[in-house]
């Protein structure tokens, strides 16, 4: 039995070839069932994100695997081996342990330490077990990622810190005011990046929106595809007193927004605070406007230098992350030696016999006076019991070996008679 | 007071101090075991200051909240209480870094000269009143309602100053929303200067019930009468001048650090207002 993961993402692939790769949830359940009837493979998880596809198996043997897997490939989206190859990768046993703890924790992501790959992970899984592909190892590999995963978040800050402009300016607008869910977005501009900095306030629990732009038209087009309100841009500086954000991504040569508007604004909401997210270029909003009381202006360069500066934190972090990864795949890795049929009846004939030999020891005593041919009479059928009990177990185990259901025969073996644990991490 | 009770102050001190330094050291490292070590330091410091107050009420024979030390001390008790709801109500310790130092600061004040000083004497009789009672009580919940105004505005002065520097760090990573700090600080100054004005207002009542107004016009009521102008200031500007944010936290405080100031130096340099 040999994990066997083949796989491509963004690393590796232009996105081309990750497009063709893809499977839709939709058809995601009949992809696994195709999968999983190829040659020698026994279990089957398929992760299809927009970064990466890859293809996680339990295979007879690893060479047999890494074919079947191609042969999916190759019948499932009906490309040509040759056209993908360079750009697939293989992770079998240690590599392919690491690599689904590394993925799982956000590691091997775009976005270094995304929390969202975790969620795909589980769907992945759960799609797998929908359509009966799952089995003892993957599950167990997959519940020792999410262990691994919740390490990292406990013990590390990967996670923490906007990446993307938008999402600094959601972190930026929930540190100033907390609940985002009563305040009143005023944009300036209906462009692209206004549309995207507004969706992540909106995620974030923003409800109240109004829009305006100098080509009315098209504020209203954004208004009526989100259901937004929409004034006259020459209205925009009396809505700023009831604006407590304010996005602004204008084509304009010039500030639209003085610092003598703000200043009237401020006074007429009685100071309370307001956030300016400036995403134009050139500015929108005046430098000086940041200077007034309780106004928090943060243009575009801010909001970069913001996302740099946690990028680099999460790059420092990823080092202790890494370091995590590799405690608990070497953890993995004994408990899956563990698991060897030879180790385990061997271990369980020994455990039997310690208990033969004590309850023997035990009723030597009790017994008086019998004969040496008498004793060994009853050695003998303790002897012949012991092995009458362990006869079928063992003969099952032997017989199911090296298939996967073995390993959960394997482990349950060990659990019942206490024979080993669960992957355990020795340091921390 | 007992050498038992004594042992206890100190005790009582130390773990407030032990509370401090866990609450700190878990903000700091952002542990979270630390911090429910410096919770549950703090609800035994709490559970035996409680202790010590009952051991005190039945000793003196009335609440311990006249002399100095003991009113400076029921100050540490009630701020620990206080913020162990608030740290119950919202879930979190983020602002225990900041309210147990103080709680820590006047309860080492109190145990100084409890043991540097003479004993508490009999309740003198002018003070067997319930105005007196509604007095000092009001008095001294105004000041743990301060403290936590006190706190709330210091992590808002942080958390502002590191905001409009645009660079975004050890206090973003930490810190509540401004606007929550806001609303603590706001409720916490109104709630200190409600009790305040009632604290003196019953004071002057009690005082005119008082033979031959003999307690009028000291040090300490002078200086009360000055924090309470201080307040009244931070509060008006606030609802009747628009100011928010920044200015009212730093606001509240500068008039904390003054009230504690004046407290300690009328209290136990001058003396004043004792009976």
């Amino acid at each position: 039995m040999e994990l066997v993961f083949v796989g491509l993402n963004h690393r590796t692939a232009p996105i081309e070839i990750r497009d063709r790769l893809a499977i839709v949830p939709a058809r995601l359940s009949a992809a696994l069932t195709q999968a999983a009837g190829q040659t020698g493979l026994s279990e089957v998880v398929l992760l299809s994100t927009c970064n990466r596809s890859e293809v996680w198996t339990v295979a007879d043997d690893s060479q047999v695997g890494m074919a079947s897997i191609q042969a999916f490939l190759r019948d499932y989206h009906g490309i040509a081996i040759e056209q993908i190859e360079p750009y697939l990768y293989t992770h079998t046993e240690e590599n392919a342990v690491r690599h689904m703890l590394r993925v799982v924790s956000g590691l091997d992501s775009m976005v270094l330490g995304e929390p969202q790959i975790a969620g795909q992970v589980k769907e992945a899984f759960e799609a797998g077990r929908g359509a009966c592909t799952t089995g003892f190892l993957l599950e167990r590999l997959y519940e020792h990622a999410l262990h691994t995963h919740k390490r990292i978040r406990n013990e590390t800050r990967l996670g923490e810190g906007a990446v993307s402009v938008s999402y600094v300016a959601v972190e930026l607008a929930r540190k100033i005011f907390g609940d985002l869910s009563q305040r009143r977005i005023l944009v300036l501009g209906a462009g692209e990046m206004s549309e995207l900095a507004l969706g992540c306030l909106q995620d974030a629990g923003a409800r109240t929106v109004r829009v305006c732009n100098r080509t009315h038209h098209k504020a209203v087009d954004l208004a009526d595809r989100h259901n937004w309100e929409v004034i006259l841009w020459d209205d925009f500086p009396a809505a700023l007193p009831e604006a407590d954000i304010v996005i602004s991504s204008t084509g304009a040569p010039h500030p639209v927004v003085r610092s003598a508007m703000v200043r009237e604004a401020m006074a007429r909401r009685c100071n309370k605070e307001i956030f300016f997210i400036d995403i134009a270029t050139p500015r929108d909003v005046e430098p000086e406007v940041g200077n007034l009381y309780n106004v928090f202006l943060f243009n575009l360069d801010d909001l970069n230098a913001i996302a740099e500066e946690n990028r680099r934190r999460r790059q420092s972090e990823a080092e202790a992350a890494e370091r995590i990864v590799e405690t608990e795949t070497q953890a993995f890795l004994r408990w899956l030696a563990t698991l060897d049929v030879k180790e385990i009846i061997v271990e369980l004939r020994k455990a039997f016999n310690e208990v033969r030999r004590e309850e023997l020891e035990r009723l030597r005593p009790k017994v008086g006076k019998c004969s040496e041919r008498d004793w060994e009479m009853v050695v003998q059928f303790s002897n012949r019991l012991m092995n009458k009990f362990l006869h079928q177990p063992l003969a099952i185990l032997r017989e199911t070996w090296p298939d996967s259901k073995a390993i959960g025969l394997a482990d349950a073996v060990r659990r019942l008679f206490r024979l080993g644990k669960k992957p355990e991490t020795k340091e921390k | 007071m007992t050498l038992i009770e004594h042992e206890l102050a100190g005790a009582i001190t130390a773990a407030y101090a032990a509370s401090s330094i866990a609450y700190i050291f878990a903000f700091l490292t952002r542990r979270e075991k630390v911090g429910r070590w410096g919770s549950f330091l703090l609800y035994a410091a709490v559970a035996a200051h409680s202790l010590w107050l009952v051991l005190e009420r039945v000793q003196l024979g009335h609440l311990p909240m006249v002399s100095a030390c003991n009113a400076i001390s029921f100050v540490a008790w009630g701020i620990a209480m206080a913020y162990i709801v608030i740290e119950l109500l919202i879930g979190q310790r983020v602002f225990g870094p900041f309210v147990t130092p103080v709680a820590f600061v006047f309860q080492a004040v109190s145990t100084g000269f409890l043991f540097a000083g003479p004993p508490p004497g009999p309740l003198a009789g002018i003070l067997r009143s319930v105005w007196f009672e509604i007095h000092v009580g009001t008095a001294l919940f105004s000041y743990c309602a301060f403290a936590i105004a006190f706190a709330a505005g210091l992590m808002h002065v942080l958390l502002f100053h590191e905001l409009r520097l645009k660079h975004l760090g050890f206090f973003f990573d930490r810190m509540p929303p401004l606007e929550d700090l806001e609303r603590v600080n706001r409720h916490a100054v109104a709630l200190g200067f409600l009790f305040l004005t009632i604290g003196i207002g019953s004071g002057v009542i009690w005082s005119l019930r008082v033979p031959s107004g003999a307690v009028l016009l000291d040090a300490k009521e002078i200086s009360a009468v000055i924090v309470w102008l201080l307040y009244a200031a931070n509060v008006h500007t606030r609802s009747r001048l628009g100011w928010r944010g920044q200015r009212t936290a730093i606001f509240s405080v500068v008039n904390f650090v003054l009230l504690f100031a004046v407290f300690c130096v009328t209290s136990f340099v001058l003396k004043a207002h004792q009976f």
